[in-house]
């Protein structure tokens, strides 16, 4: 897997750099798409059960498919009094989360995208599940935009006053 | 945000079962379907009848749980079955690391390898810590921007 660390702030650097054009990723939003990629990911709960000695994954795969997804997200969703367009942000996220997984390396095997409608496995084997070298980068751009925002907001400060 | 779905509390509690309904029920058909689909055959299948597989491509991943001069033991787990499948490989591997092997399957129980990923035991557990950080900015970052509202059971925005 990517890590949560990964996927959270590669959706949020997605955020920023989306920001600029489109107001509705900035603000109290990024957040939503960032809870969106980590839907996928709830598959996880599966490691509870490993702990316990009970393997339930065959049975929860279909968590991270894009229409369990899309399922899980329209639930989270209604929790939120603006309902669409946090269903469309948790959508977005979600989707950053497929996008990141899918270059990950296995011997075997995929992501079940077309589910339940087709069986066909995708995967483009290029990264190794334990890499380190994405959140290393990912912490590093987000800490790089991060400061530029900072030091923007200050000047912005000192400029009204 | 722009458009704002209004939905009352019972319609919300109505619509949140019953797609949880459609999940549960993914769920059963990729249990019931998912070996009839597998480009290779599941470890329950293998210890049900291992002679039927034999010369065989298959793919399986576990846990290291011995490691010998020439071939280590992965513990592979599915559903209610574990089986220890030995690995014909002379790759520096350690108790605890993750292997995924795909190679040919020799009755009972031996796999000799084509392709093999091996994620040592301490690099995974760095995976979880990282993780476990990620979950928590993003715990920070929500928080900091949304709120629970506990009389109409949603998350509303903080005031700045």
């Amino acid at each position: 897997m990517v890590d949560w660390l990964s996927h959270v702030l590669l959706a949020w650097i997605i955020c920023q750099i989306l920001q600029v054009k489109f107001n509705f990723f900035g603000g109290k939003n990024t957040a939503i798409v960032m809870v969106g990629a980590l839907i996928p990911d709830f598959i996880k709960i599966g490691l509870l059960f490993q702990w316990m000695d009970i393997d339930i994954w065959n049975f929860i795969t279909p968590l991270h498919t894009p229409a369990g997804a899309i399922i899980t997200a329209a639930v989270i969703s209604l929790f939120f009094e603006e309902k669409m367009s946090a269903f469309k942000l948790l959508l977005f996220g979600t989707a950053t989360h497929f996008l990141f997984d899918l270059p990950l390396a296995h011997v075997s095997g995929g992501m079940l995208m077309l589910f339940p409608f087709h069986w066909g496995r995708y995967q483009v084997y290029l990264i190794p599940t334990d890499d380190y070298i994405v959140p290393t980068l990912a912490f590093a751009v987000a800490l790089v935009i991060y400061m530029v925002k900072r030091g923007k907001c200050t000047q912005d400060e000192i400029a009204q006053s | 945000m722009g458009s704002v779905l209004k939905i009352g509390s019972s319609s919300r509690i109505f619509i949140g079962l019953f797609l949880v309904a459609i999940l549960l029920i993914l769920c059963v058909y990729h249990y019931t379907n998912f070996e009839e689909h597998s480009e290779y055959p599941s470890t329950k299948m293998i210890q049900q009848n291992p002679e039927s597989y034999d010369g065989r491509i298959i793919s399986k991943g576990g846990t290291v749980s011995e490691v010998g001069d020439s071939s280590f033991v992965i513990t592979s787990m599915d559903r209610d079955v574990r089986y220890n499948f030995v690995i014909d490989s002379k790759e520096e591997v350690y108790l605890g690391d993750s292997v995924e092997v795909l190679g040919t399957f020799r009755s009972p129980n031996k796999i000799t390898p084509d392709k093999m990923i091996v994620v040592r035991a301490q690099s995974g557990k760095m995976v979880y810590v990282r993780s476990l950080i990620g979950l928590l900015i993003l715990v920070l970052v929500f928080f900091r921007s949304w709120k629970f509202d506990h009389k109409g059971f949603v998350f509303i925005p903080r005031r700045v």
